[in-house]
């Protein structure tokens, strides 16, 4: 046979994937447990431990990544990005990975499921999301995108008791399956208009005049279409109310964080990239998505009362306002990836705070439910607190400084009516995040249950809100990392 | 200490305070809580006064302390520190606020000594100082605006304090959602700042950098409106919410729902004002939109006068002081509106000790008498000597009869809103008038309430006593200062310094008054006779015929005793004053309140909402199929877009 | 001549796969739909063979019409209840939809038309692809094979899950 062809694996790349080994050796080593043990006892231990380690390594890994210079780098045959980007969002994964196993752990057992086969599953999950901020082909990002989302449709209706559970996963598995196709049907078109999936070739097409062929513009709107989707801007948010109140709460929390982060991750890569100087081109199209996301999401998350279905909503407006940023110019996108960690941290504690909320197989799932909390547990309604004052943008919170950045940059750009709405929609979302709050704080005849917390748990969510109420009282030292991720996506 | 270090100590101590009480309030127990509540704000009003101190040892051109913290946001082009200002005009409203609030926190410990949530309480209170200081203090329009959405939360949560009570939980609901509606206008104002003057090359919002650059922006234009004036507007807006103001007014009445305390702390002394030092922070900006400041003037003196005249006809003891606190907040507004800021930030001083005087007096009336009608008072005189002096001490200064602090002060606001550079004779007459009615209602409340036979049933009247020393000593020393307070500001016709006015020179423009001592003084005269006048009429009708205010419903009975003889003059001033009042205030309930603010709170911004919402919910009916055809129908909207518009319209 | 029967075929191929696809979407009897994807994945390898991918063409017949298909009726057939009529699928909203369909296939047709097409270069000799293939694979695309590797074990591993569950 002909001359062996070396691989196309440089000395350094490992390194640079360090994060993704780590988790895909985590789902390995998930799946040796189940079957090395047969008491649960020592499974879980062991599910935990490989977990924990998991997330430890893939988040060293990550900071070992030698950024140099702050330009990007192509690895592994050109298919993978390595930068200060990419570094980010890993340590943002690894992040959640670590507070999904101690803070979900309670509700993925209160919902009958084994932890090991749902964090078995769930590693998988990441093994996606830390591959979309590093694809550097559309090929790498649809993988990417497939591989986060099954696991989780199989997660969703893993909770088979209920019906709604069954019926969230199989809308979530149809629906998304569509979104699927929808954008490999724009990486067909771009590719067709293009003859390329590479986004460095993609990038210098589309600056020499490639922006203006429609196949390439129908392309990049039908993968913005297959991406909103995931991330939950309207008018592709519908699954969400749905699909979040049925499935299992620790698996809402993983759709409303990691789903939500990952999707944001590859469109901003990608439209802040190679796309850049198509974008003018779409910017009316993104206004639009912005707008609706904030109006639909705020007002639809106004009259709910359950709280599952609040946060979907609520999960839709956030959309809205981070893709707000891609509007503006480059501190725009900074401020949409910043955002996009405030926006993860304060969702991922108020989502581990309501899945200890619950009384046996029971989760607290009305506003009302909540009646009382502060009264009988302050110190995590306290916490609760801190993390939805952080969505509804109230200083000193990192949301609150998240959304000056947002609106600021939109209005440096000229978006002055946009940014007006979201000040208005706000506004909206401040009332409902407040009844939650009144909920616990200002009544009385409730009496909700509080399942036991560890002290892990209590550091985790404690670090959460740490972090939170840091990034709003001194937001500087990450808005300076964010601005300089930023630089190296051009 | 260096003048810094106590500036930071002045907010530290307070916030200390409050995450003391707030983290370990639960082990030290409920006692405790209130010393070291105290004892913060002690530290910080002594701590404030060293700073002050140090503060007037500088030369006066150069008289600022500056505190920068650390760097808070650092957007390359745009950067806010986290810093504290300490000038002559802050100076005043940190001793207000810390002094001020240390004696109502010592009140608050005998008013609150039975409640249970007394750690809960000293917590709010502590942070709500605390927030007042970053509000006062902070450097920079975004700094302020943290302070600004502080005491906001914090007055929302002391005003729902008592929540088992629903209507308390949802007096406090609509005090945050009255205060959220300014705010946003305050945003948008910011926002609008940062925009100018980002486009002219200046990223930062400190005062003293926007005031440097005042000029660059004053051309700057949207739609053919000075952008300067569009965001002195919006600011104004902001600050009707906080300082209750036509048209946003509606809360403070209901907020009286909170401790008594609360009211005095909060919704008198302090946050309420935040609105006029916010004008008064930004006189450069105003001043380059002359149209803004009179509509910031006549929206104060209609505001006085409409205020006044409910708490004409007000019956329950804090409504009276609530209306009477928006009326006074309304003089302050004229002060500021007609660009005598020192006239205004003098009224707010002595407000803060007469009225918070008064509303600890209520308190203590309160407290003793256990109802808040003053129809169903009388007599307490006797049984509550110390309350009755200083009340009459607080009534005798909020009437502007000489020589109290409200005369002093009022008498300056009305002189430069007759005779100042942007003064009016109908701006003085409505703010003349006001005077006279609010000599009026004050007395008729201190005669109703102390005065006269009491008109509680023997058993009632038995139980009622004088509040302990904790109570009464800061309402002596309040009293003492509404005596003296006036002092620093003494008119121009005496031929002596105006302390507060130098003291203030350097940070406001020059105000020159064209007309002289002959007229100061003939208007002075004036408004003391009305005030004369005023008080008399109540005194006469209220003690020496004893007429008691009829009952809501005209039909509930009263003592058989008091309803005599009083058709004529009921008549008389129904007629005249409460219809035409009533009929304004109802139209404006009708309007500002029920279609405006109730309306955009829980009318037609849910209504909005639940229409957007009711068409998300029809299309979300759970029918996988239609959320598919969505999905779909959304990407060929999309490719429809970018095929008809995509290539030929290229955005910016 | 040989363009003429090349053309032909193609067309013939493409009935097939439309018509079945056509089949598969709009009939109401399950296993109508799926013995119907039998006709689509037929035409689909038919047209691999016309554009000379050998080893696609292969692959397609092999796991598509042979393994998935199977696997398919198999499934439809043991399921029970499957031949009763409540199964059929029900559709709504059908003219909405008909309308968003007919205004996509209008704008393809708009497009097929006046876009240049990046000329193919002339077919290539029909010769055996696996080798390219493989090279590609191990190549340029070695992290998409990578992955897909991955996602194929998360299935097994996500089925093999949710069936355990039906049976506990």
């Amino acid at each position: 046979m002909g001359t062996p062809i070396p691989l196309p694996i440089m000395p350094g790349d490992l390194t640079a994937i360090g994060p993704l080994l780590a988790v895909v050796i985590a789902a390995a080593g998930f799946l040796a447990v189940d079957m090395a043990f047969t008491r649960e006892e020592l499974k879980n231990r062991w599910t935990f431990i490989i977990g924990i380690i998991g997330a430890a390594l893939a988040a060293v890994t990550a900071l070992m990544l030698d950024i140099g210079t702050g330009e990007s780098r192509l690895i592994l045959g050109e298919a993978l990005y390595a930068d200060l980007y990419t570094v980010f969002f890993d340590l943002l994964f690894a992040l959640l990975m670590g507070a999904s196993l101690v803070l979900s752990w309670t509700a993925v057992e209160r919902a009958r499921m084994k932890p090991v086969e749902f964090y078995s599953l769930a590693a998988f999950s990441f093994a996606g999301m830390f591959l979309t901020s590093r694809a550097a082909d559309l090929l790498s990002l649809f993988l990417a995108i497939e591989l986060l989302s099954m696991p989780l449709y199989v997660l969703a209706g893993f909770a088979t008791t209920s019906k709604t559970g069954r019926e969230a996963a199989l809308k979530y598995f149809v629906l998304g399956s569509v979104a699927s196709a929808i954008l490999l049907f724009g990486i067909a078109l771009m590719y067709g208009g293009t003859g390329s999936i590479d986004y460095v070739e993609l990038g210098a097409q589309v600056s020499s005049g490639g922006r203006d062929s429609p196949l390439v513009l129908a392309g990049l709107a039908l993968i913005l279409a297959g991406l909103a989707f995931k991330v939950g801007a309207v008018p592709f948010h519908m699954w969400t109310p749905d699909v979040y109140e049925g499935s299992p709460t620790a698996v809402t929390a993983l759709m409303a964080t990691g789903v939500k982060a990952a999707g944001l991750a590859a469109a901003i890569r990608f439209l802040a990239g190679p796309m850049a100087a198509a974008l003018s081109y779409v910017s009316v199209m993104l206004w639009w998505i912005v707008a609706l996301s904030m109006v639909v999401g705020n007002a639809g998350a106004m009259l709910q009362s359950n709280v599952k279905r609040l946060l979907a909503y609520s999960s839709i407006a956030h959309a809205g306002y981070i893709l707000m940023g891609l509007l503006g110019d480059s501190l725009g996108t900074a401020a949409a990836v910043y955002y996009t960690a405030v926006y993860v941290l304060s969702v991922a504690g108020a989502f581990g705070v309501v899945q200890y909320f619950g009384d046996g197989d029971r989760e607290l799932e009305t506003v009302d439910d909540f009646n009382g909390a502060a009264k009988r547990h302050p110190w995590i309604s306290l916490l609760f607190t801190i993390f939805l004052l952080s969505l509804a943008g109230i200083p000193p919170t990192g949301g609150f400084v998240a959304k000056f950045f947002v609106f600021g940059s939109a209005i440096q750009t000229g978006h002055i009516g946009l940014a007006l709405l979201g000040v208005l929609t706000s506004v909206i979302g401040i009332y409902y995040y407040l009844r939650l709050v009144i909920a616990m704080w200002m009544k009385d005849e409730g009496r909700p249950v509080l399942a036991e917390l560890s002290p892990t748990s209590w550091v985790v969510l404690g670090l959460l809100a740490a972090s939170v109420l840091a990034l709003g009282c001194m937001p500087g030292w990450l808005w300076l990392i964010v601005q300089s991720a930023v630089v190296s996506l051009v | 200490m260096t003048g810094e270090t106590l500036l930071a100590l002045v907010v530290g101590f307070p916030l200390l305070g409050a995450v003391f009480n707030g983290f370990f309030g639960r082990f030290h127990g409920r006692r405790l809580a209130g010393y070291l509540a105290c004892g913060a704000m002690a530290m910080a009003f002594l701590s404030a006064l060293g700073a002050v101190k140090d503060l007037a040892g500088l030369d006066p051109q150069v008289r600022t302390i500056h505190k920068h913290l650390y760097t808070w946001i650092d957007a390359s082009t745009f950067k806010v520190d986290m810093a504290l200002t300490l000038d002559p005009l802050s100076a005043v409203m940190i001793l207000v606020v810390t002094g001020v609030g240390f004696l109502i926190h010592v009140y608050s410990i005998g008013y609150m000594a039975h409640d249970d949530g007394r750690v809960r309480y000293f917590t709010y209170l502590n942070l709500f100082v605390f927030f007042m200081l970053m509000l006062v203090l902070g450097s920079s329009l975004p700094v302020m605006f943290l302070g600004w959405e502080g005491v906001g939360l914090c007055s929302y949560l002391l005003i729902g304090f008592w929540f088992d009570d629903i209507a308390k939980a949802v007096a406090g609901k609509k005090a945050f959602l009255v205060n959220r509606i300014g705010d946003m206008f305050f945003v948008l104002g910011m926002f609008l700042l940062f925009w100018t003057y980002h486009a002219v090359g200046s990223g930062s919002l400190a005062f003293a950098d926007m005031q440097a650059n005042a000029e660059l922006i004053q051309a700057a234009k949207i739609g053919g409106v000075a952008v300067t004036s569009l965001a002195a507007f919006c600011l104004f807006l902001g600050a009707t919410g906080k300082s209750a103001q036509i048209p946003l007014f509606v809360w403070l009445p209901d907020a009286m729902a909170g401790p008594t305390p609360v009211s005095a702390l909060i919704h008198a002394a302090t946050m309420v004002t935040a609105g006029v030092y916010m004008v008064a922070r930004m006189n450069f900006l105003f001043e380059m939109s002359p149209g803004v400041m009179s509509l910031v003037a006549w929206v104060g003196a209609l505001t006085a006068l409409f205020a006044a005249t409910i708490g004409m006809a007000a019956t329950d003891i804090k409504k009276v002081l609530a209306y009477s606190t928006i009326s006074q907040l309304g003089y302050m507004f004229v002060a500021v509106g007609v660009g005598s800021y020192v006239a205004g930030i003098f009224h707010l001083v002595t407000h803060a000790f007469f009225k918070g005087l008064l509303f600890l007096g209520a308190g203590s009336v309160i407290h003793g008498v256990t109802t808040q009608d003053i129809r169903q008072m009388g007599g307490v005189r006797h049984k509550m000597p110390w309350t009755f002096w200083t009340f009459l001490v607080g009534t005798w200064a909020i009437a502007g009869l000489p020589p109290f602090a409200g005369f002093f002060s009022k008498d300056e606001i009305l002189f430069h809103a007759y005779a100042g550079p942007h003064g009016s004779v109908p701006l003085w007459f409505i703010g003349y008038l006001t005077g006279a009615m609010t000599a009026f209602y004050m007395f008729r409340l201190f005669a109703l309430v102390f005065l006269g036979k009491t008109r509680m049933s023997k058993k009632e009247y038995g139980k009622v006593h004088e509040s302990p020393a904790t109570m009464t000593v800061p309402l002596a020393i309040l009293a003492g200062l509404s005596a003296i307070g006036g002092l620093m500001g003494l008119p121009h016709a005496f031929h002596m310094p105006h302390l507060l006015g130098d003291w203030l020179a350097p940070v406001f423009p020059e105000f020159h008054v064209a007309a002289g001592a002959g007229t100061e003084l003939g208007l002075m005269a004036a408004s003391v006779a009305a005030a004369i006048a005023g008080s008399l009429l109540a005194l006469y009708f209220y003690f020496k015929k004893g007429y008691v205010p009829v009952p809501d419903n005209g039909k509930a009975s009263l003592p058989a005793s008091v309803a005599r003889d009083k058709f004529y003059i009921d008549e008389v001033y129904d007629g005249l004053v409460v219809m035409p009042m009533k009929a304004i205030a109802r139209f404006l309930s009708a309007t500002v309140d029920a279609a405006g603010v109730d309306r955009v709170a829980s009318g037609w911004l849910p209504g909005l909402a639940g229409w957007i919402s009711k068409g998300v919910t029809a299309l979300q009916n759970g029918n996988t199929q239609r959320y598919a055809m969505a999905l779909f129908a959304g990407a060929v909207a999309l490719i429809v877009y970018v095929s008809l518009f995509g290539v030929r319209v290229p955005l910016a | 001549m040989e363009a003429l029967f090349h053309v032909a075929t193609f067309y013939v191929f493409a009935a097939f796969a439309l018509a079945g696809a056509a089949i598969s979407a709009f009939s109401r009897r399950l296993v109508y739909c799926v013995f119907a994807l039998l006709l689509t994945f037929l035409g689909v390898a038919g047209l691999y063979v016309l554009l000379s991918a050998d080893f696609l063409a292969a692959v397609q017949v092999l796991l598509y019409a042979g393994g998935i298909l199977v696997l398919l009726i198999f499934g439809v057939m043991l399921t029970h209840e499957i031949a009763d009529v409540s199964t059929e699928a029900n559709f709504t909203d059908i003219k909405f939809g008909a309308v968003i369909s007919g205004i996509l296939w209008l704008l393809l047709v708009v497009y097929i038309c006046k876009v240049p097409w990046a000329v193919l270069d002339p077919l290539p000799p029909y010769a055996p692809t696996t080798r390219a293939i493989g090279l590609q694979f191990l190549g340029d695309y070695l992290v998409p094979f990578e992955y897909s590797s991955f996602v194929l074990l998360l299935v097994v591993l996500g089925a093999a899950t949710l069936a355990r569950k039906e049976v506990d």
